[in-house]
């Protein structure tokens, strides 16, 4: 992976500089860090950035400036890639940005960040024009669709790997963690994908965004 | 207070006409009347229900036609009518004495009582609005305090975690254990402080929340929020009484009721905000009016002047109708 430059807007400066602290690690440059939504759009304009991170809620109103910002951004720039961070699963917060535009996105608990390896290589699939969505908002998704019979014949097995997909995980890595094998990986995506009645794709973005969109349609 | 100024404040005051026209009437027309029913009630009965005595002590004076009645034996029939219109003579008395009642009340308006209720109330109201500030301000505090240091110190141990080498054993161990137990605590606040005041209720307003406590229902959820689904915005304290009231209704029916699908729908007339809440579980939510959770939002509605209506017999369905005097924000 090349270094990617990174626009970090996140009010509270300790949380700041830890970002910026693991990215730099990663061998990422972080080219600016703001602490409000004007200063983002700014900072981003200014030094065109390959990836974006931001908290959804910021100075001066602390509401949800950051996302505004973010999909200010991608209505200027739709091809530009934002990660959103959110101290709550807002499933509102998530529609707007999926429906924003399904590519380069990024969406997770502040949290996730902790975990440092897994979010940078989150931050890495998003910069390359992934979809990386927080596993409680695939739960969450999967509870609305529950009364509905394709998901409730998915086994535990396939829900845990179309949750792993939605994070934006290769077969590769949802093989290492669920510990099976890659050709296991890709006979759950199969019947998956069989039960929803999806038409399946060797394009990992495209078939997240095929759960996705699946998962959020009314029924 | 001079005479002068306590006469002046009397001849002024509605009140004092509104009583001497109730003194005035109740001295001239109405004592008649009150008399005459009162008085001709009890002799009625009297001369019916001892009849028999009345003739046998005073033969041919006191009732007229008394020989006759004697002679034939229908005098020994009128106790029985005496009964009778004893029992009549009551309602009567009893409709006399409601309308005298509904008479002096109309006369008189309300209450001073009513006017010290009133005020009771509006500083109940003004303490829900203090308590649903103080929420908010609890609420921002931790999120900008607590959450963000503790989320600072679990991307340390995180970063930490990745520096240690696989050869360090009871160090990594260590260090694994506290990032963990970071995160859980992360989780633990993130749900208090969601308690205390959802984010996305203030942000987005209740049809949101309504949406995203929706999502988190194992049983259905159906939702056909009219009014509030195109975005009209309430007071703080009726967005949180309704948002607390689907959470709590929504809690019960997960827990409890083996309900299959939950309906929720709110209208909104002008006037009042309705929202109804309908399950088709096995209902007995009633007995548990009496704990805290329902009692505490039924006082919140009554607060607000508005109420709380549970049904929910045993075998179901369990209903729950909140209805709250008040009119939109601006949206």
């Amino acid at each position: 992976m090349q270094a990617l430059r990174i626009v970090i807007a996140e009010d509270s400066v300790l949380l700041r500089e830890g970002l910026a602290q693991i990215l730099a690690r990663a061998g990422h440059e972080v080219v600016a860090q703001v602490g409000n939504a004007p200063s983002l759009l700014a900072a981003v304009r200014r030094s065109r950035p390959d990836l974006v991170i931001t908290d959804v809620r910021m100075p001066p109103d602390h509401s949800d400036e950051g996302l505004r910002a973010a999909l200010r951004l991608r209505a200027e720039d739709p091809d530009l890639p934002i990660f959103v961070l959110s101290q709550y699963v807002g499933q509102a917060y998530a529609d707007e940005l999926l429906e924003s535009s399904g590519i380069a996105l990024g969406y997770l608990l502040k949290d996730r960040v902790t975990d440092v390896s897994q979010f940078t290589a989150a931050v890495e699939q998003v910069a390359a024009g992934g979809v990386v969505i927080d596993p409680e908002v695939v739960r969450r998704l999967l509870a609305r669709k529950r009364r509905d019979d394709p998901i409730a014949r998915l086994t535990v097995r396939e829900m845990d790997v179309l949750t792993r997909m939605a994070e934006g995980r290769s077969n590769a890595a949802i093989a290492r963690e669920l510990l099976i094998s890659e050709v296991a990986v890709s006979k759950h995506i199969g019947n998956l994908f069989g039960k929803l009645g999806l038409a399946g794709s060797s394009d990992d973005n495209r078939r997240v965004l095929a759960v996705l969109a699946y998962l959020r349609s009314p029924g | 207070m001079g005479l002068r100024a306590w006469v002046t404040a009397r001849l002024r005051a509605r009140r004092t006409w509104q009583e001497l026209a109730y003194a005035l009437l109740g001295a001239t027309l109405l004592w008649p009347v009150e008399l005459a029913v009162v008085a001709g009630s009890l002799m009625l009965a009297g001369a019916t229900l001892f009849g028999p005595v009345i003739v046998l002590v005073a033969p041919g004076a006191s009732v007229p036609a008394g020989e006759t009645l004697w002679r034939s034996g229908w005098i020994w029939v009128t106790p029985l009518v005496g009964v009778g219109v004893v029992v009549a003579s009551a309602y009567l008395v009893g409709v006399v004495a409601g309308l005298r009642g509904l008479l002096a009340r109309t006369l008189m308006g309300p209450y001073e009582g009513e006017q010290r209720l009133h005020e009771v109330t509006s500083s109940r109201v003004r303490l829900v609005e203090r308590f649903e500030a103080d929420k908010r301000r609890i609420e921002r505090d931790l999120h900008d305090g607590a959450q963000q240091r503790l989320l600072t110190l679990s991307l340390r141990l995180g970063m930490a975690r990745q520096l240690l080498s696989p050869a360090e054993g009871e160090l990594r161990e260590l260090i694994e254990g506290a990032h963990e137990e970071s995160k859980l605590v992360l989780q633990e606040l993130r749900d208090l402080v969601q308690g205390i005041h959802p984010r996305v209720l203030t942000d987005r307003g209740i049809a949101a929340a309504i949406a995203e406590l929706a999502g988190t229902s194992v049983v259905p959820v159906k939702t056909a929020l009219g009014p509030l689904a195109s975005g009209l915005r309430f007071a703080d304290p009726v967005e949180s009484a309704v948002y607390f009231t689907f959470s709590e209704a929504l809690a019960n029916a997960n827990r409890h009721s083996q309900a299959e699908l939950i309906v929720v729908e709110a209208g909104h007339d002008g006037e009042r905000l309705t929202v109804t809440i309908r399950d088709d579980g096995v209902g007995g939510a009633e007995s548990a009016v009496g704990g805290t959770g329902l009692q505490g939002l039924a006082d919140r509605a009554d607060i607000l002047g508005g109420r709380l209506l549970v049904s929910s017999p045993p075998g179901g369905p369990t209903e729950l109708r909140l209805e709250v005097p008040c009119r939109p924000c601006a949206s």
